[in-house]
């Protein structure tokens, strides 16, 4: 013990306020509702996205309920409304899935995610932006050829990234994986032409582990949750708002790709409890910023949604109160919205 | 409701304005990138927007921040996303970021990041932000008896980690 580790840390912390004042904030600018809503929509649908792998993955569905469920039928997914809005809710907008190509937004990614039986993970995602070059991120390596850097998390995560070439970002993570694993993994991958990464080839994986899901071309979504939203299956989301869009909730339904369920999973972790919502075993969960959400598979194959910064008892009363809109009723939400866009970035 | 923001909007500026940095240290503590630290704390402004005429009456809507970054900070795959989006706006702006070097005692803020995330926020609110245990409790939400629990264990484990001395009364 050479010395003390307050006096450590008060000189540590010091140094770090020094660093910190050297920032220039950026000039703040409040997103513009119609943001907000897309920005909302996006985020209550990845939200509960995660939460549909744990329903998918071990939750049985109960049907003691007196009410029909809403079927996904030949006429294509149900568009689900509330009956119970929240007081000074009105609907802003909505936005059918899967969103035509050129909706899509510059930034996207493909993520590829592999595990062993001792729940060990790793992910290869491809992230499409129109970044120039990266820098200042974490500790510098080299992969491919390529300059490289390497994170590591509190948690003990370990993130490799590189830019495989112009607009191609590549990030590895894993938090079972050293380094020297994650940098094999990197060496072996094929990148083909499409873009977006799509076609990127994994041809070394540590041994034991085996492929779990992918996530293809989802659009990243806007601020309140840096994820991805998934835009390529088919689905519904409706959103309202009060009048300063400060109070808002989302009703959705999605039909989750078998194998994106358990990327959707992995990649939010959700922290979620059990209910019943129509009779259907639901579960709900609180995210950061106050997003409560609740999910339950409404019939086979078609998930339902409901999530907002309402309250957990608004969002419940809500999700207990849809029911499919008329044709009428869905084209004049639309029309409200028709600048909605799951992938509007704030 | 309309006028309730526009008159709550200098206040949420002012808060921006005064909170950016210390929030930006915060992040670095915990996640060890200021790119990645930036994006936490651009991320939890943005929440705290959108529900400002809530969150904006709290008593201290910088805890809130707070809460929001440490949450995000130890979530892998937000964590991955925000590097991601940071690294981009990086490459993209070639803004400078305060550097590591300045920031000094990087083996002290990496010791602390190898700790339960519990205690690593624990015990970055108390050091870097001086904070006694009852504003830590309230900002991540938790008793102040966790509190304790988490700065004592956290505590001897940095002086272990560090070969430090530890005083247990600190």
């Amino acid at each position: 013990m050479t010395a003390d580790l307050d006096t450590r840390a008060r000189a540590a912390a010091a140094g770090l306020h020094r660093a910190a004042d050297d920032l220039e904030p950026p000039e703040w600018e409040p997103p513009s509702n119609r943001r907000r809503t897309g920005a909302r929509l996006a985020v209550a649908a990845v939200a509960v996205a995660g939460i549909v792998a744990v329903v998918v993955v071990g939750r049985a569905v109960v049907t003691d309920d007196p009410r029909q469920p809403v079927a996904s039928g030949s006429g294509g997914v149900p568009a689900l409304i509330p009956d119970a809005l929240p007081d000074g809710l009105a609907a802003a907008g909505a936005v059918d899935l899967p969103r035509p190509e050129e909706e899509l937004g510059p930034e996207r990614m493909t993520v590829r995610l592999f595990g062993d039986a001792t729940g060990g993970a790793l992910s290869v995602t491809v992230f499409h932006s129109e970044a120039a070059e990266p820098a200042d991120f974490g500790e510098s390596t080299t992969v491919r050829g390529k300059p490289a850097w390497v994170s590591e998390d509190d948690a003990g995560q370990t993130a490799l990234m590189w830019q495989e070439a112009p607009g191609i970002l590549a990030l590895v993570t894993s938090g079972s994986l050293d380094l020297a694993a994650m940098s094999s993994v990197a060496e072996g991958l094929t990148f083909g032409t499409d873009p977006a990464g799509g076609d990127v080839t994994v041809t070394v994986l540590p041994p034991g582990f085996a492929p779990m899901g992918a996530l293809h071309d989802a659009a990243l979504t806007g601020a309140i949750l840096p994820s991805a939203l998934p835009v390529t299956t088919g689905g519904h989301l409706a959103g309202f708002r009060d009048a300063t869009g400060n109070r808002a909730l989302v009703v959705g339904t999605i039909t989750p790709e078998p194998d994106e369920v358990p990327v959707l999973r992995w990649m939010l972790g959700a922290d979620a409890g059990e209910i019943t919502v129509r009779g259907h075993q639901a579960l709900r969960t609180t995210q950061a910023g106050g997003i409560d959400a609740v999910i339950w598979e409404e019939s086979p194959g078609l998930y339902a949604v409901v999530g907002g910064t309402v309250g957990a008892d608004a969002v419940l009363a809500a999700a207990e109160s849809l029911r499919p809109a008329t044709e009428q009723e869905w084209a004049a939400i639309v029309a409200l919205g028709d600048e909605v866009s799951p992938t509007d970035h704030p | 409701v309309q006028p309730v923001i526009e008159a709550a909007a200098p206040a949420f500026v002012d808060l921006y304005r005064r909170e950016y940095r210390p929030l930006v240290a915060f992040g670095y503590a915990l996640c060890g990138s200021w790119g990645s630290a930036e994006e936490l704390a651009q991320e939890a402004f943005v929440a705290l927007f959108r529900d400002w005429d809530r969150i904006g009456g709290y008593h201290a809507p910088e805890g809130w921040l707070r809460r929001v970054v440490a949450n995000r900070a130890t979530s892998r795959w937000r964590r991955a996303a925000s590097e991601a989006r940071a690294l981009a706006r990086l490459g993209g702006r070639r803004e400078p970021v305060a550097d590591d070097a300045t920031a000094a005692d990087t083996e002290f803020w990496a010791a602390i990041r190898s700790l339960p995330p519990r205690q690593s926020q624990v015990v970055v609110l108390h050091y870097l932000e001086d904070r006694p245990v009852e504003d830590i409790a309230a900002v991540l939400d938790i008793a102040s008896g966790t509190v304790k629990a988490h700065l004592h264990r956290a505590r001897a484990a940095l002086a272990a980690k560090l070969e430090l001395e530890v005083d247990d009364d600190g």
